[in-house]
């Protein structure tokens, strides 16, 4: 397998469970030194999407492989290069966790690289049992087992939960080393200013389905954002609403919720030619992102035709 | 089979495997204390007054009197057997589905072992605890029974190790196969106890039935005789070789049904 290869491939990627769908049709080709998001609400399909990659799940049809390696049939050879953050790590809970780093470095031959490194940069306490630590800390225990052997690919389901915004700071500066080395990385999250963050590509899963796949450049700016800003004086609203980025504004006294879409300079200028006494910038979440998008039905797909390519 | 598994198997239930073990041994101690005042109490005579129903279900052929047949009576065909398979029936069931319900096995397959390796090394994880656990029963009866006089052949005793192995591996290979087919150790649990009980009414009404005797073959129990070997030193190949083909069959079974499903904790 060459460096230009696609280190992990879904083909019309297909699981039902009985009757449910887990995940439909999915297709997509990730590279090498790219961070791959993987967006989406919960009950999308993403943990369906993860298991098959990990070979824990058979696809009802469809392909995924890894390394040009078939993620079903050649599972313990793939492990050998990948690192894996499951959804609810589950560890054990009797063992301390140096022992447990220990147990599982020894299923590798190669030594575990970054796992000083990383007990380091996380403050993981090894000297204390599984059962003793907080979810925030067993979380920590999990992304080291995945990363300590610096694998060539690392699949993450939602890994920053349950980690405090400083250790979340801390990971995602991880990850992006990880990419700059040339590895891959597979991000799950239902966050989407984590995907935003360290991404540089995602797809937007919805109800069993790709809907869209983008540059994460595209993705800042074409979603929608909302700003309140509290002036000190009454403004008039018509000198932000003839913005060409700004959807709505709403007035209440000096008070401006500004809803808008794309750049933001020409915005924040026009805002500071008056006195400002107060300004927030919120983050929408999922649902807002997705209404923005694609309405609630989440039908309006634009998925490249290149991510096409890969179907046989 | 993975050397790593096997060593962190060991380490995680040593704790169990040795309170098994002193369990086993201080049990059959405490068996082998009771017979010098049994000796001449009229046991015998007590035992030949019962009435022919309950010795047939205890085994008819069974001399009390004697210190292999005791020992038989008062431990390798009862609670002996209560041990063992609640320990072959523990392990193997908390090996495979007990990992999928506790979540532990997504971590484990998360390495680069296969899933043929985890069931045949848990496997034999079960078979070497089955070992220690034969060996500390038979050690104190070993050296216990010439201070207790009692008289015991011991090639008979290797003869019942044999024996006792493929038996209680067997249990423990079909708990193998429902600990590989379910994700919910309750399950596992619940069929191979269906399983080992079904065995046992089976076997019981054999000994009063003649139309139940014709299913006699179907029960495991069929194929334990402890005082047979122990007594007579006989071996009943045919029967042994029942036992070993039916851990093959579960185990290989286990072996493919864990290589196909899905592991969704």
């Amino acid at each position: 397998m060459s460096k230009k290869d696609p280190n992990i491939i879904c083909t019309d990627l297909t699981r039902y469970y009985g009757p449910n769908r887990g995940i439909e049709g999915l297709n997509l080709s990730i590279g090498h030194g790219e961070i791959f998001g993987f967006l989406g609400p919960n009950g999308a399909g993403k943990t369906t999407t993860i298991r098959m990659l990990m070979g824990m799940l058979k696809p009802s049809s469809g392909r995924a492989t890894v390394l040009g390696l078939d993620a079903w049939g050649d599972s313990t050879k793939i492990k050998l290069h990948v690192g894996n953050v499951p959804g609810e790590p589950r560890l054990y809970e009797n063992l301390h966790v140096d022992d447990l780093l220990n147990y599982i470095d020894r299923y590798r031959p190669g030594p575990d690289l970054l796992r000083e490194e990383l007990i380091e940069r996380l403050s993981l306490d090894v000297s204390k049992k599984v059962k003793a630590l907080s979810k925030g800390n067993r979380q920590k225990v999990a992304i080291v087992l995945a990363m300590m052997h610096d694998p060539e690919i690392l699949i993450l389901d939602e890994p920053s939960t349950g980690l405090d915004p400083l250790m979340q700071q801390e990971f995602y500066t991880i990850l992006g080393e990880f990419r700059d080395r040339g590895r891959t990385v597979f991000l799950s999250s239902h966050i989407l200013s984590e995907v935003e963050r360290v991404c540089d590509r995602v797809g937007i899963v919805k109800e069993g389905r790709l809907v869209d796949l983008r540059a994460i450049e595209e993705l800042r700016q074409n979603k929608i954002r909302h700003m309140d800003v509290i002036f000190r004086n009454q403004v008039d609203a018509t000198e932000f609403e003839i913005l060409p980025q700004v959807i709505s504004v709403q007035v209440t006294n000096n008070h401006l919720h500004i809803t808008f879409r794309g750049e933001v300079d020409s915005l924040v200028k026009q805002i500071a030619r008056h006195e400002v006494e107060d300004l927030t910038f919120m983050q929408p979440n999922l649902e807002d992102f997705f209404m923005s998008f694609y309405g609630s039905s989440g039908q309006t797909g634009n998925v490249p035709e290149a991510e096409k390519d890969v179907l046989p | 089979m993975n050397y790593n598994l096997l060593r962190q198997s060991f380490a995680e239930r040593r704790v169990s495997l040795l309170i098994y073990a002193i369990g086993v041994a201080a049990y059959g101690i405490m068996i082998l204390a009771i017979w010098p005042s049994m000796q001449n109490t009229g046991i015998t005579e007590l035992w030949d007054r019962y009435p022919e129903s309950i010795k047939k279900a205890f085994g008819a052929s069974i001399n009390f009197g004697t210190f292999d047949g005791f020992m038989t009576l008062e431990y390798f065909a009862q609670m002996w057997v209560i041990v063992m398979a609640a320990y072959a029936i523990s392990v193997a069931t908390g090996s495979l589905a007990g990992e999928i319900e506790k979540g532990t096995m997504e971590l484990l397959l998360g390495q680069p072992i296969s899933r043929r390796a985890i069931v045949v090394t848990r496997h034999l994880y079960f078979s070497l605890g089955l070992i220690v656990l034969i060996a500390a029963t038979l050690a104190p009866i070993i050296i216990g029974a010439p201070v207790a006089g009692g008289d015991i052949s011991y090639r008979g005793l290797a003869a019942l190790s044999l024996q006792a192995f493929l038996f209680y591996g067997a249990i423990g290979s079909i708990a193998f196969f429902f600990s590989a087919s379910f994700s919910s150790r309750g399950r596992a649990l619940f069929a191979s106890l269906g399983i080992l009980i079904a065995s046992y009414a089976l076997d019981l009404l054999s000994k009063f039935s003649d139309f139940v005797d014709h299913f006699h073959r179907l029960s495991l129990f069929y194929y334990y005789d402890p005082y047979r070997y122990v007594h007579d030193v006989s071996f009943a190949w045919g029967d042994l070789a029942v036992l070993a083909a039916i851990i093959v069959f579960f185990t290989a079974g286990a072996v493919v049904w864990f290589e196909r499903r899905d592991i969704a904790v």
